[in-house]
C-alpha cells in the first residue's frame, strides 16, 4: 500500500522530546526490583498451584467416596458409623444418620466436590494477578 | 532470549514506542510514559516466552495497544474525586502545544483507524506487522488505513 504524501509529511515532522533515557533509567530500576521480588512470587505462586491440586484430587476422592457409599455400599453404613461415632456412643446422632443416611452422604460429597474446586478458581486468580 | 538482549532491544524501540503512545494518547506526555513504563514491565515479565519468529517491534506494540486499550476502559468509567468541590482538573496537556496541528488531527478519529495510521506513518510498520499488532485480519487493516486517510485528510482540509 503506497503512503500519501501529505499524511506522510505530517507524520514525519512528528518529533517530540520523548526522553527516552530517563524513560529507560526508570524502568531498568523497576527491573531490577522485579528481579529481586520475582524468584519468591514464583515459589509462591508454585506453592499455591500444589495446595490447590492436593485440595481438589482429596475433594474429588472424598467426593467420589461418599458418592459411592450411596450409590453402592449401604452395608458400609456399620463400618463407618464406627469410625465417626466410635460404636453407639450417640445414640441420637446414630439414628439421625440412619433416617437421612443418602442425605448426608450426599451433602457431603457435594461439598467435598465444591470445597475441592475452589482452590483452583482462587489459582486462576492468584496467576492472573501475577 | 537473554536479560541483556532483551535490555538492548528495549532501548532500541523505547523512542518510538514513546512517540506512538503519545500520539495515541493524544499529546498526554505524563499518560503516554506511564503507559511506556507499563508496556516495558509487562514485556519484562514475559520475555521468556516471546517467540523470535515474531519481530520484537511487532510484539511489544502489540503488549503497548492493549495496555491502552485496557487503560482506555478503566478511564472510562467515572470517577468522582474526593475534593470534588475544591479541585477543577485543567483540561490542558502538558507538552502538547507544540505538535497541535498533529494532535487535532488525529484526536477525532477512531481508535482503529488511528492506530493503523500512526504504526503505518510514524512507525513504518507493514500491513503484515500491523494486522498482528491489531489481532485484525490484513483487509481489515487496509480498510481502516484507506478510511483513516480520507477522515484525516477532511480534517486536515477543514483547518
Amino acid at each position: 500500500m503506497n503512503k500519501d504524501r501529505e499524511i506522510d509529511e505530517l507524520f514525519k515532522s512528528f518529533k517530540p522530546d520523548v526522553n527516552a533515557e530517563r524513560i529507560m533509567t526508570e524502568i531498568s530500576g523497576k527491573m531490577d526490583v522485579i528481579d529481586m521480588v520475582k524468584p519468591e512470587q514464583d515459589l509462591m505462586n508454585r506453592f499455591h498451584r500444589m495446595v490447590s491440586a492436593c485440595c481438589f484430587i482429596v475433594g474429588l476422592l472424598a467426593g467420589c467416596f461418599l458418592m459411592g457409599l450411596v450409590l453402592y455400599h449401604p452395608s458400609a453404613d456399620n463400618a463407618l458409623l464406627n469410625l465417626v461415632f466410635t460404636g453407639n456412643r450417640f445414640p441420637e446422632l446414630t439414628m439421625f444418620y440412619t433416617d437421612h443416611r443418602d442425605t448426608i452422604l450426599t451433602l457431603l460429597a457435594a461439598t467435598s466436590f465444591i470445597l475441592g474446586s475452589l482452590p483452583l478458581i482462587n489459582t486462576n486468580e492468584w496467576s492472573r494477578s501475577a | 532470549m537473554t536479560r541483556d538482549r532483551f535490555i538492548q532491544l528495549l532501548e532500541k524501540e523505547q523512542e518510538g514506542l514513546l512517540k506512538f503512545l503519545l500520539a495515541l494518547c493524544d499529546g498526554n506526555h505524563p499518560e503516554a510514559e506511564d503507559l511506556a513504563q507499563e508496556t516495558s514491565l509487562k514485556a519484562y515479565l514475559s520475555y521468556r516466552g516471546y517467540v523470535e519468529r515474531f519481530k520484537f517491534s511487532t510484539w511489544l506494540y502489540r503488549i503497548a495497544y492493549n495496555s491502552f486499550i485496557d487503560h482506555r476502559r478503566k478511564k472510562s468509567f467515572p470517577t468522582v474525586p474526593l475534593e470534588a468541590g475544591i479541585h477543577i482538573e485543567s483540561t490542558e496537556r502538558p507538552g502538547r502545544n507544540e505538535f497541535e496541528g498533529l494532535y487535532s488531527a488525529i484526536e477525532g478519529l477512531p481508535l482503529d483507524e488511528k492506530t493503523a495510521l500512526l504504526l503505518f506513518y510514524m512507525e513504518d510498520m507493514k500491513i503484515i506487522d500491523i494486522a498482528i499488532v491489531m489481532r485484525k485480519p490484513t483487509g481489515t487493516v487496509k480498510s481502516y488505513l484507506s478510511r483513516g486517510r480520507n477522515h484525516l485528510k477532511e480534517k486536515l482540509k477543514d483547518e
